[in-house]
């Protein structure tokens, strides 16, 4: 069968706003193995793959990035990077869902800094994905 | 529970209540009132895909199925498959969001075209 290709007007991801995660919470959902960074109430938002490594949360109207999310995070994340494994060793009891209220903020604040200092790496190693959808013709 | 339905194998997938609210709303809140195109992903799919990491996980894809402003993108479910002894073979949603690309590294077993 033909097939076309159909550019989707997607939005563009606003990398620029990438330090923007620094405000956000780092939240970890044992049972799912999923990590995400992002607000006390999360915001609505599309999801952008990086490499297959994580999805960035990007709001759809603007392309800022507004959360992130990292599927498998023990289980495959972390044995990938083991660099962040020692910094999650001491964060991980702050970070699980239900969030503790006795959170020191300095060891979040370093965590976040070291995840937003990993994803730029990501992000200068690995240009941005177009989006493309196949249809029939 | 959510929903109950059948994927496009036959095998029976389910989405309780609490993978719904707890874990799939509670941080994709774009997903509020989106049960049924999940369901419809999953009983009419565009692409599977095998999960690079699990393999009891599959991956469904479907573009242009939510309402807007996500009606241009993909809906993204993830399923785990369970064998159980007397129930045999099930699915669980495990999460279900939009997104603009499909993830590298997963494995395109089926597809509509």
């Amino acid at each position: 069968m033909d097939s076309t290709v159909m550019k989707v007007d997607n939005p563009q991801v606003n990398f620029n706003t990438i330090n923007d995660l620094k405000g956000l919470m780092p939240v970890y959902h044992q049972e799912y193995d999923t990590f995400y960074l992002r607000g006390e109430k999360p915001r609505p938002a599309t999801s952008y793959d990086l490499n297959g490594t994580a999805w960035l949360r990007v709001d759809v109207e603007s392309g800022d990035i507004v959360g992130l999310q990292i599927d498998d995070f023990e289980s495959v994340f972390l044995k990938k990077y083991p660099e962040l494994a020692k910094a999650w060793k001491e964060v991980k009891p702050l970070c699980v869902r239900p969030k503790s209220r006795k959170c020191p903020v300095d060891a979040e604040e370093s965590f976040l800094l070291i995840i937003i200092n990993f994803l730029l790496t990501l992000f200068r190693d690995n240009p941005q994905q177009e989006s493309f959808i196949f249809l029939p013709a | 529970m959510i929903f109950q339905c059948r994927d496009r194998g036959n095998v029976s997938v389910v989405c309780s209540r609490e993978c719904w609210e707890i874990h799939i709303l509670a941080d994709h809140p774009e997903m509020e009132g989106c049960e049924t195109y999940v369901k419809a992903a999953i009983e009419n799919p565009y692409q599977v895909y095998q999960d690079s990491k699990d393999i009891n996980k599959k991956i469904i894809y479907k573009p242009f199925i939510l309402p807007k402003p996500y009606n241009q993108q993909y809906l993204r479910v993830a399923i785990e498959y369970k064998f159980k002894k007397f129930r045999g073979l099930r699915g669980y949603v495990l999460s279900a969001f939009p997104c603009i690309n499909i993830k590298k590294g997963d494995i395109l077993i089926w597809t509509a075209l």
